[in-house]
């Protein structure tokens, strides 16, 4: 076995060595590490005023124990906002005293979740008494019609006389679960959902609310969204009941028992409307919702308490000013450019410089994978058209690409103005795009269409493309960053492998197409 | 899918990839020091005229801007010149130019080149136009005619032959003929055809043009294959000889068969590619286990 084989090897080996070691014995988790799914929702409401008053109101979610709310803005720039805290939540009210035309309102914040699974010991016995605070989760009301002889009717047949609060709440669980589930618009009250023995989430909920508090157990509606990419106008409606000293979740449509999944924003409490609004201004809302993954708040704490990872050096990096963002480029680059390696000598692929695909990458994170590439392949294109004339006139090597410099920084400030009076803001960022790199780029372009035709530099470009989406998506995976904050060594990894890599005689996978005359 | 398979894990038995060139023949035989004998053509010219292998008389070399002058006076007792630039690639600054009236010279397409354009020319070639900014040389030399049975297959440009060696021992040979598409270059890259070279026999064999073979030239429409090679034991000669003159045991050697002269080498290349193999129609491991007692 050779040298560098042999170094490969122990490289490789002492990684997963110091990884078992900060994993067995410093407690690292992946629970931590790994990065959380964040929601980031905009609730984007319209209306129309004709010159009269208008009020819309709803309820804004706030942070607890269980979900994390931030970066929250409004946008709402023909109206007056205020918030104010009630009871069942906190509300968002906007209003004009003289509403005309379209009056949108963009509501927009984030959400971290977690599921949370609550243990319901089967001893309890249910309460005979509660304070007098507690009387609203237990009587009844318009629409929970807790004392209605047909309500008590079925209580007796599902419950019966049982005093064990696990049995109770499982029972009316099991009852409420199993009623037809059918998208209802509306309201439909407790009384109405047992008659028909169907009903969407809110009419299950006022179902198992009466028949919880029947039991005697406090009970109320919870409000919210469940949170998933994309846009919809559904909300959501579950139950809480007070078990021991705590308010427990239960959703009789979805079934689930005394857990909440991760993606359930609530956003208030009491049998409430989400929205309500003037009428004759031809109300409209609708809920956005992206998800993205983020990284863990607990991977500082994390890192922080243990040596031999890279938080250190992101305090260093804070301290003087750097932007962290730097950092995480720093910390990534090495793996993008191992997939570039991949690409070049297992696949075959030819690309634009050795590096510049991985750099496209990097220049990518603020622009979208999108915009980034088209910013390349717009500069790449128009620079390497000054080529064409310059070459013609016989202008030297060095003076030629000072020429094609200044085009790309023009390019750049055009395209950054341009992007900024359009409105389509992340493609300023370009102006984070290697510029010396992208000159350097374009004239080997220009070149490769003079000496090998145009389809080979298209063809070159193309899988320059291909190989940055690559690199793109594995750089800018939180995944992967965390990855590379909590364990460093993983450059010995990357060293390892391309030991390996420059000693492969393989032939690459493009080798076989341009071969394949000769296969047998 | 599972006959493919096996094609593919078999191929590594005969063919040879860019990998393999590397890490197995380029780097082991040609000590990286010694690239530039190969990749300066007035090193390499140098070498091979002190030795007696036979190549394209020089007329002059240009390294400096203030001889521009004199040797422009030199070159017109010429009727017929080509201008190189030391460390070029793909063709590009190559100018092949007849003198028309005294100082008045002109391209095979009919560009007029005076004494003012020459002049920038060959400075651009100084200053590193054709050598990605580095510093370089230009040679003026004799224009080499295509023997006849070159024309006989395409009669624009110059076609050349290029031969691999692996310690002195031929291992695979090929013809490069220009097309209309290659405009004049026999640069496989830039669209020429490679037509395959019978080294026992002294024959061409098919030709492969756009991953297709052929018998025939596609713009002349001449056949081509199993035509005898003028010359062929003497341009083998020639390449071996060459081989030996460079401390470069994995070889290329350009030989040009000129109508006059017969065999003359024009380049040698360090690391000759691989296309080769599809145009003979055999991997070049293959013709190292054939040729080669290891």
């Amino acid at each position: 076995m050779n040298v560098a084989r042999l170094i490969s090897f122990a490289f490789i080996l002492i990684t997963i060595g110091v990884i078992s070691v900060k994993f067995i014995s410093w407690e690292y988790t992946f629970k931590n590490i790994l990065p959380q799914k964040k929601y980031e929702v905009n609730i984007d409401i319209s209306s129309r005023g004709f010159s009269q008053p208008v009020n819309i109101s709803t309820y804004l979610p706030i942070s607890d124990n269980r979900q994390t709310i931030s970066y929250e803005t409004n946008n709402s720039p023909s109206l007056n906002f205020l918030v104010e805290q009630t009871k069942s939540g906190r509300v968002g009210t906007w209003n004009t005293m003289n509403g005309n035309g379209m009056l949108p309102i963009r509501y927009s914040f984030e959400f971290i979740g977690r599921a949370i699974k609550y243990n319901i010991d089967s001893t309890l016995i249910i309460p005979k008494t509660y304070p007098p605070s507690f009387n609203e989760y237990l009587k009844t009301t318009k629409n929970i019609q807790v004392k209605h002889p047909q309500i008590n009717r079925i209580f007796q047949e599902e419950v019966g006389d049982n005093d064990q609060i696990l049995e109770v709440l499982a029972n009316i669980q099991s009852y409420t679960n199993s009623l037809k589930s059918r998208p209802f618009k509306g309201v439909t009250d407790a009384l109405t959902a047992a008659r028909l023995g169907e009903a969407s989430c809110n009419g299950k909920s006022r179902l198992f609310i009466a028949l919880a508090r029947s039991a005697n157990i406090p009970s109320r509606l919870v409000g919210g969204i469940i949170l998933e990419s994309g846009t919809k106008k559904t909300s959501h409606q579950w139950v809480e009941a007070y078990i021991g000293n705590e308010w427990v979740p239960f959703d009789p449509l979805n079934n689930h028992f005394a857990f909440l999944p991760h993606n359930y924003l609530s956003m208030y409490r009491g049998d409430k409307f989400l929205f309500s609004h003037t009428k004759n201004i031809n109300f409209e809302y609708k809920f956005n919702v992206k998800s993205r993954l983020s990284p863990n708040p607990l991977l500082q704490q994390e890192l922080k308490s243990h040596p031999f990872n890279a938080y250190q050096l992101w305090k260093l990096f804070e301290s003087i000013g750097i932007p962290i963002g730097l950092l995480k480029i720093v910390l990534l680059l090495p793996l993008g450019a191992l997939i570039v390696a991949i690409f070049r000598n297992v696949i075959g692929m030819q690309t634009f410089g050795v590096f510049l695909p991985a750099l496209i990458a990097v220049a990518s994170r603020e622009t979208g994978l999108f915009w980034g590439l088209i910013a390349f392949m717009i500069v790449i294109g128009v620079v390497s058209l000054v080529h064409f004339p310059l070459e013609k006139w016989g202008i030297l090597y060095t003076p030629k690409l000072v020429i094609m410099l200044v085009a790309v920084v023009i390019l750049f400030l055009i395209i950054s103005y341009l992007s900024i009076e359009l409105n389509i803001s992340s493609l300023a960022y370009i102006a984070l795009f290697p510029i010396v790199i992208l000159t350097i780029s374009a004239e080997r372009f220009a070149r490769t269409i003079s000496e090998e035709g145009f389809v080979q530099a298209l063809l070159i470009t193309l899988q320059t493309l291909i190989v940055s989406s690559v690199a793109y998506f594995a750089m800018n995976s939180d995944s992967m960053e965390a990855f590379f904050l909590a364990f460093p060594e993983l450059f010995l990894v990357i060293i390892g492998l391309n030991l390996l890599l420059g000693q492969w005689i393989g032939i690459r996978v493009i080798e076989f197409i341009r071969f394949r005359v000769l296969l047998r | 899918m599972k006959k493919l398979l096996k094609k593919i894990l078999n191929a590594s038995e005969y063919l040879v990839g860019i990998n393999q060139r590397n890490l197995e023949y380029v780097y082991p035989n040609n000590p990286r020091k010694h690239f530039p004998l190969a990749n300066d053509k007035v090193l390499a010219k140098s070498i091979l005229e002190k030795n007696g292998v036979p190549v394209p008389v020089t007329y002059a070399v240009v390294n400096e801007l203030w001889e521009i002058s004199t040797i422009l006076e030199q070159i017109l007792i010429q009727k017929e010149i080509v201008i190189k630039p030391a460390n070029g690639s793909g063709g590009g600054g190559i100018l092949i130019l007849f003198q028309k009236d005294e100082g008045v010279w002109t391209t095979h397409s009919g560009e007029v080149y005076k004494k003012n354009k020459l002049y920038h020319h060959l400075a651009s070639i100084l200053y590193g136009v054709y050598s990605s900014g580095d510093k370089d040389k230009a040679i003026i030399e004799y224009c080499l005619t295509p023997h006849p049975f070159l024309t006989g297959i395409y009669d624009k440009g110059i076609p050349d032959f290029r031969i691999i060696l692996l310690k002195g021992i031929p291992l695979m040979a090929m013809l490069r003929v220009p097309t209309n598409k290659s405009g004049g270059k026999a640069n496989l890259h830039q669209g020429a055809i490679g037509i395959g070279v019978d080294m026992d026999r002294g024959i061409v064999t098919q030709g492969f043009y756009k991953n297709k073979y052929v018998d025939y030239h596609p713009d002349s429409g001449n056949y081509f294959a199993g035509k005898v090679i003028p010359d062929w034991s003497k341009t083998l000669e020639i390449s071996i000889e060459t081989s030996k003159l460079f401390p470069l045991d994995y070889l290329g050697v350009d030989i040009i068969l000129d109508r006059y002269s017969g065999p003359m080498v024009i380049e040698v290349n360090a690391r000759p590619g691989l296309q080769i193999q599809n145009i003979n129609k055999i991997g070049l491991k293959e013709s190292v286990d054939k040729n080669i007692q290891l």
